[in-house]
């Protein structure tokens, strides 16, 4: 009896495919979901002091992972106004939150589409949570990059599981 | 006869804007339902009789394709056209849905006319 021949292991995703991935998927997202655009590529630290909302989501399949964000609470706002047509003032808190979970959600979607196209995969719920926690280090490949939006900047990391 | 149309997603922001979008659509819309999961959906469509049920996939509790299941083994439910709105562009899931029942598939993000012409397009074929 032969030997099965074992299952050939997927080739990884160069790094800075993930990079130019991130810089689509974003530019994507917010262009036709919140008709708005980013004022390009900026350091974590340049908006570090402004109050953020922070959420991340975990996907499973292959590959499997988890997409966080964090967003300058102030920029998040007129993303939010932009998406429901409303005027930004009438917004409550728990919207704006609900509405970065989305938007955390839709990055996600969209990433690991990008990254899949014929295998299925699940996503977790996204969840609201603090900067630090949403932001913190995992272990695997992890592509993290932020962008200058209006009122503030938009940081996102996406982190694949090890083995992927 | 105005379209009684039921939208199904966990996100209430989400709803939110399908609500807006279906509203853009220049279809006679009558009234709008809301579910945040598949239960949700069945417990309504259990009480009101709908036109359309515009549903995504990944949800508490019960998902988008266990609705579309439940609904093709009932003999009342198969006959209300389903589209559903997902971020899944997979192959694999758009296959998978459309063979479980789904009449439409819409991948987020999207404009809000690609929406609209799905409804447009899917609402025609029933009723033809």
């Amino acid at each position: 009896m032969p030997e099965p021949m074992p299952e050939p292991m997927p080739e990884p995703m160069p790094e800075r495919n993930l990079d130019a991935l991130l810089d689509t998927v974003v530019a994507t997202v917010l262009e036709t979901m919140f008709f708005a655009e980013t004022s390009g590529e900026t350091s974590e630290e340049s908006d570090a002091a402004s109050p953020r909302l922070a959420a991340a989501l975990t996907f499973r399949g292959s590959p499997s992972g988890e997409l966080a964000l964090s967003i300058t609470t102030a920029a998040m706002r007129p993303l939010a106004a932009g998406f429901l047509g409303e005027d930004e003032a009438d917004l409550p808190e728990r919207q704006v939150g609900e509405m970065a979970c989305e938007l955390a959600n839709m990055l996600c979607g969209s990433m690991v589409s990008h990254l899949e196209t014929q295998m299925s995969f699940d996503l977790g719920s996204p969840l609201l949570m603090s900067p630090e926690v949403a932001l913190a280090p995992r272990a695997g490949r992890t592509a993290r990059k932020s962008w200058a939006i209006d009122r503030g900047t938009l940081t996102v990391v996406l982190s694949l599981d090890a083995g992927a | 006869m105005a379209l009684k149309i039921l939208i199904v997603d966990d996100s209430p922001v989400m709803r939110s804007f399908i609500r807006k979008v279906v509203g853009l659509t220049g279809l006679d819309v009558g009234e709008i339902f809301e579910a945040g999961n598949g239960l949700e959906a069945l417990e309504l469509l259990g009480q009101s009789w709908v036109d359309l049920v515009l549903t995504d996939i990944n949800m508490p509790d019960m998902n988008g394709e266990e609705l579309v299941q439940r609904m093709e083994q009932d003999e009342l439910l198969r006959s209300v056209p389903v589209i559903v709105v997902s971020t899944d562009a997979s192959t694999n899931r758009v296959k998978k849905m459309m063979t479980l029942g789904a009449r439409g598939y819409v991948t987020k993000p999207f404009p809000p006319d690609v929406l609209a012409m799905e409804m447009e397009r899917v609402l025609e074929v029933s009723h033809a």
